[in-house]
């Protein structure tokens, strides 16, 4: 997994998070144990609106930059990480819920 | 928090006979009655702006796979996709821009119109009427960006007369709203239970108490006792009160530091909206709920919008269709903030529908025969009210 900005290399221990696609961060967030999820939504929470102010030099829907878009792919999974952290389950998914592949939540 | 209803209340008291749609020829009466009678949104018109951008929407209920396409003249139309020819799929693929369809089979093209525009080898058709032969046309009308059919050979009303006093009362809503994501899920679950899950509130204080704790009632109203329903003769559409002392978490607060506000949290500020929209003018105002019989919710809120379709496929089946509807991301941030509601209303809508499919299951043991609504569910009393007498109408 490559790496992030030079600004954000405090983030790097958590790359693995920046996954391209939502089932793939919804999967690994799945198979992650609370303590894992908790740690990265630490990190993360306080620099997001650094991440954001970054992201926001580039055009929508084309970002260049590759360090860029896996920032903002991390981004994203922060806020899948971030539902079990503040909905304060004591697990990373919601147990006998509707499974994600039978229900892909598809960008438009 | 007391609950006006308004409109009329006759035959939505006392328990709801439930075993019967699930018997076969009650779903072919279904089938017959009610949706191929009915005005059904199919599908919101964005993918539809240009002159020659089509749609097709496969419809279980029907067997159906129907064309949707805009003309020209700026008009959207309805179609059986089958060619006249030999009866083949004439469209393959979902969604595009052309300015004519040529079936696979054989060649024979249409023009966006659906008029029959060439056929290769014309001549080898001596006695045929080609201006005769179009593809078939379904009834189609447009409202706020929503584009309606209706199956019947004649509907029995307009589209305007079908939606009753909600026709006015949207203007312009849906114009700012974007869709934000969708979803298609097929479901072990009869069309009715899926639709009932929508359509009364009271659910949410138990079955979504682990992803929405907080966000609706409050101190003044702990049971969320809704401040207002309005029972149309079809429809029904219902206020959900917001709870004032909700604070949103920190991610939710950063997320829409950056994005308008969207569920879960609210924008109560009376915003320049259409009459239609918090249409009891309720204060610490969530969302209302309106169901457009028979099978479409759509939950409208400042800022965000629901919309949900189920189809059935069988007595046994459907298939459910959501969609989000937001402000149509401007910055990389916007897009971001708006996956904090993504992934949260996944969360909630998979509760949704785990229930419903053990609910389904419940149900056809026959060990219950009868379902018992609450006032706060009269949604409920009220879609099979409105089943009940379409049924009859049409007998």
């Amino acid at each position: 997994m490559s790496s992030l900005p030079e600004e954000f290399k405090d983030l790097e221990p958590f790359a693995g998070w920046a996954l391209p696609t939502r089932p793939e961060r919804v999967a690994k967030l799945n198979a992650a144990a609370m303590a894992e999820a908790r740690t990265f939504y630490d990190a993360m929470l306080p620099r997001m609106p650094a991440v954001i102010g970054r992201l926001n030099k580039h055009e929508l829907g084309n970002i260049g930059d590759e360090a860029d878009r896996h920032l903002y792919h991390l981004a994203l999974a922060f806020m899948a990480v971030a539902q079990p952290i503040e909905l304060g389950w004591d697990q990373t998914s919601n147990p006998g819920s509707f499974p994600f592949e039978r229900m892909p939540f598809k960008d438009e | 928090v007391q609950t006006t209803i308004t409109g009329d209340r006759a035959g939505l008291e006392g328990p709801i006979d439930i075993q019967a749609v699930f018997r076969p020829e009650h779903y072919q009466r279904e089938v017959d009655q009610v949706f191929r009678r009915a005005w059904l949104p199919v599908s919101r018109a964005y993918q539809l702006e240009k002159p020659g951008d089509y749609l097709v929407k496969e419809i279980p209920t029907f067997g159906a796979s129907v064309l949707l396409v805009r003309g020209k003249d700026g008009k959207v139309r309805a179609f059986h996709n089958v060619c006249r020819h030999r009866g083949s799929r004439v469209v393959l693929d979902a969604a595009g821009n052309r300015p004519a369809f040529a079936c696979p089979f054989h060649g024979w093209s249409y023009g966006t119109s659906g008029e029959l525009l060439g056929i290769p080898d014309e001549d080898q058709f001596p006695s045929m009427d080609k201006s005769k032969l179009g593809l078939v046309p379904i009834h189609c009308e447009e409202w706020e960006k929503l584009v309606f059919i209706n199956m019947a050979d004649t509907p029995s009303t307009t589209l305007a007369q079908w939606l009753e006093e909600l026709h006015g009362q949207y203007n312009g809503y849906f114009d700012r709203m974007w869709p934000v994501r969708s979803t298609r899920v097929e479901l072990d679950c009869n069309w009715h239970i899926a639709v009932n899950a929508f359509t009364e509130s009271y659910h949410t204080l138990y079955l979504h108490r682990k992803t929405t704790p907080g966000i609706m009632g409050g101190d003044n109203n702990a049971m969320r006792h809704l401040p207002a329903v309005q029972l149309l003769e079809k429809h029904v559409r219902f206020a959900n009160p917001a709870n004032p002392n909700y604070r949103p978490t920190p991610a939710e607060r950063v997320s829409f530091q950056f994005g308008s506000p969207m569920y879960p949290s609210f924008q109560t500020s009376p915003d320049a909206m259409p009459p239609g929209v918090n249409f009891a003018k309720v204060e610490k105002w969530a969302f209302d709920v309106v169901h457009l019989f028979p099978n479409c919710i759509i939950v409208t809120g400042n800022g965000f919008c629901f919309e949900l379709w189920v189809w059935p496929d069988g007595p046994d089946r459907c298939v459910l269709e959501s969609v989000i509807l937001g402000s149509k991301p401007k910055t990389v941030g916007n897009r971001v903030a708006q996956e904090f509601n993504i992934m949260r209303s996944r969360e909630v809508l998979a509760e949704d529908l785990a229930s419903i499919e053990l609910q389904h299951k419940a149900l056809r043991s026959g060990a219950v025969k009868q379902i018992h609504p609450s006032l706060q569910e009269i949604g409920v009393a009220h879609h099979y009210r409105t089943l009940k007498r379409m049924l009859e109408a049409n007998a």
